[in-house]
């Protein structure tokens, strides 16, 4: 059996205490982050920000606190 | 990856084209390049940097001067070129850079990159060698005695001039984590979460200003704590090299060469005084030469008017009213005697010349005004020779004059005063330039000064970056609890409620992003540690160990216990060879980790080997160090990696030989110059030309493969 490493273990850990809204932003960045690694990303900072009050919006509507 | 070849058109002294095909045999990892001094080994290697980067290694001088000379002479708008051959995972990448005679001028140039045959972009050179590697791929040999691996023990200095953090960071891809977090740092002040103005809840409203003033001043601290490792690291390098030139020369002949020239400085100056004196004076002398000239017409008209009036020639001064009055009472006006017929006779003589008094008057007051001038030009005579006698003085063979010496005699020892003081002048500034051309090495205070210059920037900005993570802390804590209040007031609004939401989502994932970056860093540093021990003991068969701390500076220990050794020179250099080897090792086992996106599984547990490596170019590995210590090195670096490419001269040339097997390509960079004399390197039992005189040719070198 493979043993888990220190560092995994340590982001795994962080993972699962992050609301399932956060690890969707967190997927949206890192994918974001990638494709734009050697371009221009000067146009990230303002997406991540509607994503996250689009999401924050979308809760407060439905209710569930975030 | 493996460089496959590397060509060179026009590229500095390397006239024409010139080839180098590397060995890429694993059981023949070295390719050994003999150059001797000045025939351009650190060309060949900013070949290498220039062609994969378009930047230079640091020290590399004349950034605007690529295109050789030679050929420029032929084609005034010929161009230098360079084409690199490397493969990677079996594919072959073609990366060619040219400059013409008008871009190196403003420091432009063409690149292009191919792809098994296809075009490419320029960043698929970078994703597989990345800029942070440079210094690290590429190695110069000023680095060896100037680059900073290992703890000072009596400072706590925050990086090493090497980075080899940043280095892990991206070949892990971990350069996207950190892009994350700065950007979800930025987003927070974008306009969608900003606090809008002219809120109706004045207490909403001052929480949000708050928030805001505390975030925009925590995002501007990690900012400054992301950028200044880099800003550190350059000024450790630029501090230490400025030490090393300043160390070369010996501050008490330092100071002996200053005071000689200080002194040389002085007697020009007194030189130039001298003829300003003595010109001067001169000019003093004209405004009295009429007093010369008139002096002797004056001294002769007072004598004349003293002869006239000894002779009776100068009328009486007698009033004609005395004589009238006298003839009138026929008795003497004066003394009341009666006047005889004599007498009478004697006053009408009187009085035909009274008439010429005013005359004598003028006469009289002409003498007098004579006599004050020759005293008033008798005074600015002795003033000027008392300055001649002292401007004589000054010179050795002038004779000062006599007390009473004219105008003639003075102006001729001033001219002779003011050919001297030229003549001394001239030699003054010779004697000056000539120590100049002598001791052209020589520093000047400048060189420490600048050292410790340098020092001190680098002091204030560890200071800097000290004082940012000391408060970091605090303006987390000051964030933090202005967005408690801020959420706490913003609870009837709903938009405000949105927007709170929204950066506590932001935040969460800046958390996790910012985790990883350190996590890369933390768990890297673990495989660094391991690799550069197995590295370091391939090298120096001594037990030691080295601990790597947070910062990556290395600390060499005796092994299993606590205690400290102090590296010496030769140790030093075999410390960065590991050092560079270690990383080389790890560099393609991250690749691949970054390929698969296995940075949080794999890092922290990676194993090196020396069979798998990055090439690396170092040069000159082995200059600084003794015989002993060179022939382990020699011995040991066909051990480091798979493939190793060493410009070295030819003065250690047989004992290369005698590692011959590990060696897979020979070349010599053959120097032809006008300070060259005919010299010959050996090599498998022949003489093969190392460098050659030449009457006409500045310099000018050629690769020639001799195995």
């Amino acid at each position: 059996m493979d043993t888990i490493s220190g560092f995994e273990q340590r982001m795994e850990e962080l993972g699962a205490n992050l609301t399932p809204e956060a690890k969707d932003l967190i997927k949206m960045v890192l994918k974001s982050e990638l494709v734009s690694r050697f371009s221009d990303r000067s146009q990230l900072p303002a997406s991540f920000a509607e994503k996250a009050l689009r999401v924050a919006k979308e809760n407060s509507t439905s209710g569930d606190p975030l | 990856m493996k460089f496959i070849s590397i060509s060179l058109r026009n590229w500095r002294s390397f006239h024409g084209e010139n080839q180098l095909e590397f060995s890429v045999d694993p059981e023949r990892p070295v390719t050994l390049i003999l150059g001797s001094n000045g025939s351009g080994k650190t060309a060949l290697l900013n070949a290498f940097t220039w062609v994969i980067f378009g930047e230079f290694t640091e020290g590399f001088a004349r950034h605007n001067d690529l295109i050789n000379h030679d050929a420029l002479d032929l084609d005034p708008g010929d161009s230098a070129e360079i084409e690199l051959v490397l493969t990677d995972s079996g594919k072959t990448y073609k990366v060619h850079r040219r400059v013409s005679p008008a871009q190196q001028a403003n420091g432009t140039n063409d690149v292009s990159v191919t792809l098994d045959g296809a075009i490419n972009v320029e960043e698929a050179i970078h994703q597989l060698i990345p800029r942070a590697l440079k210094e690290l791929f590429f190695f110069p040999a000023e680095s060896f005695s100037s680059a900073k691996v290992l703890q000072d023990p009596d400072k706590q200095a925050l990086s090493s001039s090497l980075r080899i953090d940043a280095a892990i960071r991206t070949l892990l891809a971990g350069d996207v984590y950190d892009n994350a977090a700065s950007d979800l740092r930025a987003s927070v002040k974008s306009a969608a979460l900003k606090t809008p103005k002219g809120l109706s809840n004045a207490a909403v409203a001052a929480a949000g200003a708050d928030y805001d003033q505390a975030q925009a001043e925590l995002v501007e601290a990690q900012e400054q704590l992301t950028s200044i490792p880099d800003q550190i690291a350059h000024a450790e390098a630029e501090a230490a090299q400025a030490e090393q030139v300043a160390s070369r020369y010996d501050p008490d002949s330092i100071q002996a060469f200053n005071k000689a020239l200080e002194q040389k400085k002085n007697e020009v100056l007194n030189a130039q005084k001298n003829v300003e004196a003595a010109n001067e004076l001169y000019v003093q002398l004209a405004r009295q030469a009429h007093s010369h000239f008139g002096g002797k017409a004056i001294h002769a008209a007072i004598k004349r008017l003293d002869a006239a009036e000894e002779s009776g020639m100068i009328p009486p001064r007698i009033d004609s009213k005395v004589l009238d009055h006298t003839l009138s009472q026929e008795k003497c006006a004066l003394c009341g005697e009666e006047l005889t017929p004599e007498g009478t006779h004697r006053v009408l003589e009187l009085k035909k010349h009274v008439a010429d008094s005013t005359t004598a008057v003028r006469g009289m007051e002409a003498r007098t005004q004579l006599k004050n001038y020759l005293k008033t030009s008798g005074s600015s005579l002795d003033q000027i020779r008392t300055d001649t006698t002292a401007l004589a003085a000054r010179f050795e063979d002038v004779p000062a004059p006599a007390g009473d010496a004219d105008l003639a005699y003075l102006r001729a020892t001033v001219k002779e005063c003011i050919t001297l003081a030229h003549r001394m002048k001239d030699r003054t500034e010779s004697s000056l330039e000539l120590f100049w051309s002598d001791a052209p090495e020589q520093p000047t205070q400048n060189v420490v000064k600048i050292a410790i210059a340098k020092r001190e920037f680098l002091n204030q900005l560890e200071n800097r970056h000290a004082t940012l993570q000391a408060n970091l802390g605090g303006l987390k804590h000051t964030k933090n609890a202005a967005f408690k209040i801020l959420d706490a007031k913003s609870r009837d609004s709903k938009e405000s409620t949105d927007r709170i939401n929204a950066i506590r989502l932001i935040e969460e994932a800046r958390e996790f992003f910012e985790a990883a970056s350190n996590g890369l860093t933390e768990y890297g540093r673990e495989d660094f540690e391991r690799a550069i021990n197995e590295t370091y003991r391939d090298l120096v068969r001594k037990p030691y160990e080295l601990r790597v701390d947070s910062s990556f500076k290395l600390e060499l220990v005796a092994e299993g216990t606590e205690r400290r050794i102090a590296a010496s020179q030769a140790e030093n250099v075999l410390l960065l060879i590991a050092f560079l080897g270690a990383i080389a090792r790890l560099a393609p086992k991250y690749q691949q980790i970054r390929q698969e996106r296995a940075q949080f599984r794999k890092v922290g547990a990676v194993e090196t080997s020396s069979s798998e490596g990055f090439p690396v170019v170092i040069d000159a590995p082995t200059s600084a160090l003794d015989e002993e210590y060179e022939l382990e090195v020699i011995k040991a670096l066909p051990e480091l990696l798979p493939q190793i490419i060493i410009p070295v001269s030819a003065k250690s040339v047989d004992k290369w030989e005698a590692n011959q097997e590990r060696i897979g390509r020979v070349f010599v960079m053959e120097l032809t110059s006008k300070g060259q004399r005919d010299r010959f390197t050996r090599w498998g039992g022949k003489d093969h030309v190392y460098s050659l005189s030449h009457d006409t040719i500045m310099t000018r070198t050629r690769i020639v493969p001799i195995a």
